[in-house]
């Protein structure tokens, strides 16, 4: 559907590509969305929508290069090449050339090839470098005289041939070659070529000065160009017909042909049509010796020749110029623009030459290294595969490895991890273990100990070894408790200040509550949840043991306040009881409260002691946990 | 007419030290002492002892599996456990298994007698440590609401003496005094037994070992 349009009309065509679009994309066909994408960017040059239609080749090549379609980059790249061409990007378009090119000789398409040479050789005439070009055209039509015999790509080639030779002034043979090519393509139906035809005879036949033939050429060509829509070819035969005009002398129809072509130019933005239209302009001006508007368009002319580097029109715009000063008597600026013009010349002469010089250089080089470069070419083939299969190879070996790297690390931190947290709970157990087992069994003679030294008390009260005894007896006791304290600091169940604090008020009931003294515990409620670390568990305990006592010991009170708090990270330990107090210069010294200093300073807690004869004790703890 | 004490502990020492301190107290008299209890049905079951004191740890089989080889033979005797630390999961599975209550070997020469007098009237003391281990065990047992059977009250003394608090400190707490705290706690103990032994018969039943 969107191909037959395509011939009629490219608008209507590229909604109907457009609803195509959206077909594919269901589907998930990518193939059939590069080739719509390839349609449409090829309908959007015709109309001279550049962007559009880089943005759809885009896309087009996106796709493809995504799926590997090396048919579908290749045509893309003809796309973006041609889109570049009618852009007056020569050098862009030919990059793009090139690399399609290369994949069609690789894919050994040589229709596609020809295709290319058929591109190459319009970018080379763009450049005005119409040797190159016609090297170009000439490659394109042995391949498409076949066989196959390919009429189209033929009557294509051998338009493009016929206006090289036309340029080269080989009237004769460009007519002929012109001549076949408009036959071909009456005869295949293709439009575009016949228009081409009909605009390069009218060239032709204005160079033979035969002007209504040439004029009534272009008119055909412009009546088929309306009808496509088709507006830059357009815009040259407008050209071409204000040439005619211009040649006729007629300036006000040369004018007006010209402007045409200008406003078109202008429309699509193509600085090089632009420029002709200017160049045309300044000429019909300077023909009716309005020297100043001449100029003035000559420059425009100039200007955008620069802009896509055509040397040819900034040459004719130099040696108009410079007629014009020499016509008003200017001469010293004649002659400037004269050397400019010269210089310019020369610069495209030699330019030519060593083209020429290369290309036979070339030419020579390329038969004597055909046959190298066939055996290089299956050569590079076979090395193409070896290496695909050593990179993927290689690529699977540098993933493999670097998987079993991963996966090595992986295992190895996780067993390690394990193995440490595992010996971790070893050490642990072990320490429990051997703590108990110690504790479980002196624990048990020290028992006995404690009991027989109790027995020999009570059996013997009068004899003189009985303070020994008592001591025994104290000191066992003392050690198991020191034992029992220390086991249950060790264990890592008692974390918790919970557990710390049970533990504190069993002890307070043991002690206290035979003495008939009272107690309270306070502020439990502001601990949340800390948890002590195995140094400040045991030392706090401790502390907490000695005072609780010594309150009961030596207090002669009967109340002990046992009061908690949190403020941000410190806790704050409070004991007070209402006993006589002491006096601290004399009992500075004694065991017990060093003992608490020293283990306060152990893990870094505030201690502070406070007591007045007759008023009782406060101890307060200050201690950073987290 | 003297209770009938049997001894069970591997530290000779500790064991000829008990001996010696039951053998001055003239409520009780020694029926016998051990240092393993490889035959402990028969040596019970020969003694028919009132009042079993039970190391816990001993070479060739442990203090609990002798009590619930005990339970088992249908004995009744109170056995009470003899134990260096009260924060001992053993101590707390001796009591399911069927011990009446323990002693921590500390205050053996202060507390032997009146333990031995507690627990023959059914009035054991309960640590805080156990008594924590009895509701986080209730606690384990989620599927079930009240797994043991306690009463309100016996959970509420049970929680309290978990943090801590003394008989004391709980009778006041709750208003009532200290015997009914012991009673409560003498009604936690049974329950557990009875409970855990329950247990024990079902899984038995369902091992086919019965």
């Amino acid at each position: 559907m969107g191909e037959l349009n395509e011939k009629t009309n490219a608008q209507k065509a590229i909604s109907y590509y457009q609803q195509a679009l959206a077909f594919p994309f269901r589907m998930e066909y990518s193939m059939e969305f590069v080739q719509t994408y390839n349609s449409l960017g090829e309908l959007y040059h015709i109309l001279g929508k550049y962007d559009s239609s880089q943005l759809m080749h885009q896309q087009a090549l996106g796709i493809a290069q995504k799926f590997n379609y090396e048919n579908e980059i290749a045509e893309t790249y003809q796309g973006i090449a041609l889109n570049f061409m009618l852009q007056s990007k020569p050098d862009s378009a030919r990059a793009y050339l090139q690399q399609a090119l290369a994949t069609w000789i690789r894919l050994e398409d040589r229709l596609k090839q020809a295709g290319v040479y058929v591109n190459l050789g319009n970018v080379f005439l763009n450049k005005a470098n119409y040797t190159e070009a016609l090297n170009y055209f000439i490659k394109a039509e042995k391949i498409y005289e076949g066989p196959p015999k390919d009429s189209h790509g033929l009557s294509k080639a051998l338009s493009n041939i016929g206006n090289i030779e036309t340029i080269l002034g080989n009237d004769d043979q460009a007519l002929d070659y012109t001549q076949r090519a408009m036959e071909l393509s009456k005869e295949i139906g293709n439009d575009l070529s016949v228009a081409y035809c009909h605009r390069l005879m009218g060239r032709i036949l204005r160079k033979k000065t035969s002007f209504d033939k040439a004029m009534s050429a272009y008119r055909e060509a412009v009546k088929i160009y309306q009808m496509r829509g088709d507006k830059r070819n357009e815009s040259e035969t407008y050209q071409s017909i204000g040439n005619i005009y211009y040649d006729l002398r007629q300036s006000k129809n040369a004018l007006a042909e010209y402007d045409k072509s200008l406003q078109i130019a202008r429309s699509i933005e193509d600085p090089l049509l632009m420029g002709y239209a200017f160049s045309g302009i300044g000429f019909t001006w300077y023909q009716l010796k309005e020297f100043n508007t001449a100029i003035a368009y000559f420059d425009s002319s100039m200007i955008k020749a620069k802009e896509v580097g055509n040397r040819y029109l900034i040459m004719d715009a130099f040696q108009v110029i410079s007629n014009i000063h020499e016509e008003r008597g200017h001469f010293h600026e004649a002659l400037k623009f004269h050397k400019f013009y010269s210089d310019l010349k020369d610069s495209i002469v030699r330019e030519e030459n060593r083209q020429g010089a290369e290309e036979m250089e070339a030419k020579y080089q390329n038969v004597k290294k055909q046959t190298e470069i066939e055996l290089l070419k299956k050569d590079q083939q076979l090395k193409n595969v070896s290496l695909q299969q050593n990179r993927t190879t290689q690529t699977a070996m540098v993933v493999a490895f670097v998987l079993l790297l991963i996966i090595g690390v992986l295992a190895f931190n996780r067993h390690r991890l394990i193995h440490r947290a595992k010996r971790l709970m070893e050490i642990e157990r072990m320490r429990n273990e051997i703590a108990r087992d110690l504790h479980d069994d002196m624990g048990s003679t020290l028992s006995s100990i404690h009991i027989i030294s109790q027995l020999a008390l009570k059996e013997n009260q009068a004899e003189p070894s009985t303070k020994y005894f008592q001591r025994i007896s104290e000191n066992s006791a003392k050690m198991m408790e020191s034992m029992s304290d220390m086991v249950w600091s060790i264990s890592p169940d008692n974390d918790s200040l919970q557990k710390m604090l049970s533990k504190m008020k069993e002890f307070s009931a043991e002690i206290l509550e035979p003495k008939n003294m009272s107690y309270r515990f306070q502020g439990e409620e502001t601990l949340n949840g800390a948890v002590l670390d195995l140094a400040s568990r045991k030392n706090v305990f401790l502390i907490f043991k000695e005072s609780i006592n010594n309150a009961a010991k030596y207090s002669e009170g009967s109340f002990v306040d046992i009061h908690f708090s949190q403020v941000a990270t410190d806790l704050l330990l409070t004991i007070s009881d209402n006993g006589k107090g002491f006096d601290h210069t004399r009992v500075q010294n004694g065991n017990g409260l060093k003992n608490m200093k020293a283990r306060a300073m152990e893990i870094n807690a505030q201690l502070n002691l406070e007591s007045t004869l007759g008023q009782g004790t406060v101890l307060k703890l200050k201690l950073s946990i987290t | 007419m003297a209770l009938s004490v049997v001894v069970y502990e591997d530290n000779d020492l500790l064991r000829e030290s008990i001996v010696s301190m039951i053998s001055l107290n003239k409520q009780f008299q020694v029926g016998g002492s051990f240092n393993n209890v490889l035959k402990v049905e028969e040596q019970v079951k020969s003694i028919k002892p009132d009042i079993i004191l039970m190391d816990i740890d001993m070479p060739g089989s442990t203090g609990i599996d002798a009590v619930a080889k005990i339970r088992k033979a249908g004995w009744q005797t109170p056995i009470m456990m003899l134990t260096v630390f009260d924060d001992n999961q053993h101590v707390f599975d001796a009591i399911c298994a069927g011990a009446s209550g323990y002693l921590l070997k500390k205050h053996l020469s202060a507390k032997l007698y009146d333990s031995m007098e507690e627990l023959r009237t059914g009035g054991a003391p309960m640590s805080p440590s156990i008594a924590r281990m009895v509701v986080s065990s209730m606690h384990k047992k989620a599927t079930q609401v009240n797994p043991y059977g306690l009463t309100a009250r016996e959970t509420d003394v049970l929680t309290s003496l978990s943090k801590g608090n003394s008989y004391k400190l709980i009778a006041s707490e709750f208003n009532i005094s200290i015997d009914t705290v012991r009673t409560h706690i003498k009604n936690v103990y049974e329950k557990l037994q009875v409970h855990s032994q329950a247990e024990a018969v079902a899984k038995a039943i369902h091992e086919k070992l019965i």
